[in-house]
């Protein structure tokens, strides 16, 4: 079956949003988003010629998925974890609900960031992306039942901390 | 594609996991990018497809010699800029780290005699044939360049000085090949900062007395940043301070360095 040809113009504009989306729930500093999505797209029209026919989509996803597990390698000592310095102090019950959405993506972001790549990679894809698993598998690169395991850990892992969290006295 | 019976996504799972942990997985907007940030992703995106494509795609010949002349002109325009008033255009991706930052420079630190001027008269000093720059901006760490065409070199302490017709042929030559090796350096800065800091390197080992080693200071700190190497950035940018103690790049070494982590904080 031959495969079908991709114009890079019309895969940047239905990926571009995804794309950023993702590579800031796969660990990219929201200040670096924006360069690690170029590299993305440099590496989609350089390997335009060797496109094997699956769905776009998942292909792109598995471009995101690579380059993001090296940005976390070489960024590693600049990762910063985002939340550590929101404000404690009371606030007005109109910021309340703001302020409550923030502590609480910042400690899913947290939660994320020491989890090990190929768990937060599951997750996010599962969870945030809301693809299926086999879609996860086939992107992440491994059988589904090693995508089921990651994931189960992944939950794991999140469900403590959002538990643990409450322990420690820091939220109502 | 066999779809399995797959577990609930956790954000249905409403009564059953902690009211926390459900809303940072329903409220999700702010992964999103906004409008203007996809804007300005497009524009980028596409300057880069268009560096790449011109140093890869276009056939090695003479009439690339305009194209040369444009990428030097961009260094030196790009380095003149950051030593007067650190305001470049998308295109130059050699300030994209400080350009994050909210820190603007001030505009007073005076540009003359600074190798942005020396820059700027050897760019418009270039022959108009055989000026072929190196082929390819790829992935490839390694700086390919033949020994054999570093030969000719310009010793800083010469530039200021009125040189002969024969020694500045030659001079020319040494600061196109200089010029040719820190504008792909420059150019990497963005897409690949390790391929940046490798032709740095190279630059610090085939041009030790180069017009231009301040400006790969520049690219090679700037790299160092973008790999995360920060601890390595702030030696190297304090050896610079004690090497070049006046030199009008000290102010824009300071802000990258200083202002890098705000710039990735949220």
């Amino acid at each position: 079956m031959p495969t079908p040809k991709l114009d890079f113009d019309s895969v940047f504009t239905d990926a571009r949003p995804f794309v950023w989306r993702v590579l800031g729930r796969l660990g990219v500093a929201r200040a670096d988003i924006a360069d690690v999505c170029q590299e993305v797209f440099l590496i989609v029209h350089r390997r335009l010629d060797d496109y094997d026919g699956r769905p776009v989509r998942a292909w792109c996803y598995g471009i995101c998925v690579r380059v993001a597990a090296d940005y976390r390698k070489r960024a590693h000592r600049r990762h910063e974890r985002i939340g550590t310095a929101l404000p404690e102090s009371p606030v007005a019950a109109d910021q309340d609900r703001t302020l409550e959405l923030s502590r609480a993506r910042a400690r899913l972001e947290q939660v994320l960031a020491e989890l090990e790549q190929v768990k937060r990679e599951v997750f996010v894809l599962y969870e945030l992306e809301e693809l299926t698993m086999s879609e996860v598998a086939e992107i992440v690169g491994c059988p589904l039942q090693t995508a089921y395991s990651r994931l189960h850990a992944a939950r794991r892992v999140v469900r403590a901390a959002f538990g643990a969290g409450r322990e420690l006295g820091e939220a109502p | 594609m066999t779809i399995d019976r797959e577990p609930p996504r956790l954000r249905t799972l409403k009564g059953e996991l902690p009211d926390e942990l459900l809303l940072a997985l329903q409220d999700t907007d702010d992964d999103n990018a906004t409008p203007a940030e996809l804007a300005a992703l497009v524009a980028q995106v596409n300057g880069a497809l268009r560096q790449t494509s011109g140093e890869v795609k276009r056939p090695r010949s003479s009439s690339r010699a305009p194209l040369l002349r444009r990428r030097v002109a961009g260094v030196a325009l790009t380095f003149a800029l950051g030593a007067a008033a650190g305001v470049v255009g998308s295109s130059a991706v050699f300030f994209a780290i400080s350009s994050k930052s909210e820190r603007p420079l001030p505009s007073s630190v005076p540009p003359k005699k600074s190798p942005s001027a020396r820059l700027s008269t050897a760019a418009s000093a270039l022959p108009e044939v055989n000026t072929a720059p190196e082929p390819a901006l790829d992935d490839r760490a390694a700086p390919a360049r033949p020994a054999a065409r570093e030969s000719v070199q310009v010793p800083a302490r010469n530039q200021g000085a009125e040189p002969s017709p024969e020694s500045s042929s030659r001079a020319a030559v040494g600061s196109r090949d200089e010029f040719a090796l820190l504008a792909r350096a420059q150019a990497a800065l963005a897409p690949n900062p390790g391929l940046a800091l490798a032709l740095a390197s190279d630059h610090e080992r085939k041009f030790p007395n180069g017009a231009l080693v301040q400006e790969r200071e520049l690219v090679a700190i700037g790299a160092l940043l973008r790999l995360g190497r920060r601890a390595e950035a702030s030696a190297r940018a304090a050896r610079f301070h004690r090497q070049f103690p006046t030199s009008v790049h000290g102010r824009r070494i300071d802000v990258l360095i200083g202002s890098e982590p705000s710039g990735v904080r949220k």
